[in-house]
């Protein structure tokens, strides 16, 4: 009776101890992250800068369709509605997320509209990779 | 004897504690959190939009004009250069002349992966005085 009592019953100790290590890897060394809706994947870069927290980003799609991203309102716009955003909040700076499959046609008019507003500063979002 | 046997099993039957709960909720924590993290670095590139008209600078002496065409091939005042090699030819540039700014014309249809590259070269060169405008052809 005891020795078939034995045979049963596995030792899940080390299980344990491996899933623990993984848990404590995966929450220290990874960063939670927010699920995109655009599926956007911004440009690599070699430069590592400190990310920031803008006050308006403004999301642009490889087909150069633009979205205003604020207080989780994420709506298609038309060139005159977010204008219009840019008019009433006047920020001085912007984060721009654009897909790096993007052709630069619609990078440098969105730039230029921007810098029509009279927008002193853009921060374009990127991956950083190591060199 | 018979005392004692019945003391081992209660103090046995204490100590073995149900891990069973534990580990579920750690493998539920565990596949949080492999799908929520991220292991990618971000990072910003800023853009400096008072760099001044495109066509002031286009006509000016001092303006240093590189070409990314369709086939992203890069070429530095009309000479074709490798990507790899612009940041040591502008690092030159920049020692004999440290005010000159830099105009990047990319072809329309080209990625902005390729475009960022170029600007992040030359800003490792050591300049900031970058001007972006497309290709009219």
């Amino acid at each position: 009776m005891s020795s078939r009592k034995k045979i049963k019953q596995i030792n899940l100790i080390p299980l344990i101890n491996i899933i623990f290590l993984m848990l404590i890897f995966f929450m220290l060394a990874g960063t939670i992250t927010k699920i995109d809706p655009h599926k956007i994947i911004v440009p690599e870069s070699i430069i590592k800068n400190d990310p920031l927290t803008p006050f308006l980003t403004i999301i642009v799609k490889k087909n150069g369709e633009i979205f205003i991203d604020s207080k989780n309102r994420k709506k298609e716009l038309q060139k005159k509605n977010y204008l219009e955003i840019l008019k009433a909040r006047k920020p001085r700076e912007i984060s721009l997320k654009i897909d790096s499959e993007t052709p630069s046609e619609y990078f440098l008019k969105i730039l230029k509209i921007l810098e029509n507003e009279k927008i002193k500063k853009v921060v374009i979002e990127t991956n950083y990779i190591k060199q | 004897m018979k005392t004692h046997n019945f003391y081992q099993k209660e103090e046995k039957e204490l100590i073995s504690i149900n891990i069973t709960p534990l580990i579920d909720i750690v493998f539920l924590l565990l596949v949080f959190f492999m799908l929520a993290t991220s292991f990618i670095q971000k990072s910003t590139i800023e853009i400096n939009l008072n760099s001044g008209k495109t066509v002031q600078i286009e006509n000016q002496k001092n303006t240093v004009i590189i070409i990314l065409n369709k086939k992203g091939q890069v070429y530095l005042n009309k000479k074709l250069i490798n990507i790899s090699n612009i940041r040591n030819e502008i690092t030159n540039i920049i020692k004999k002349n440290p005010e000159d700014k830099i105009l990047i014309k990319s072809h329309k249809r080209i990625a902005v992966q390729k475009v960022i590259r170029l600007i992040e070269e030359v800003r490792l060169a050591g300049t900031d005085n970058i001007k972006l405008i497309n290709l009219e052809k």
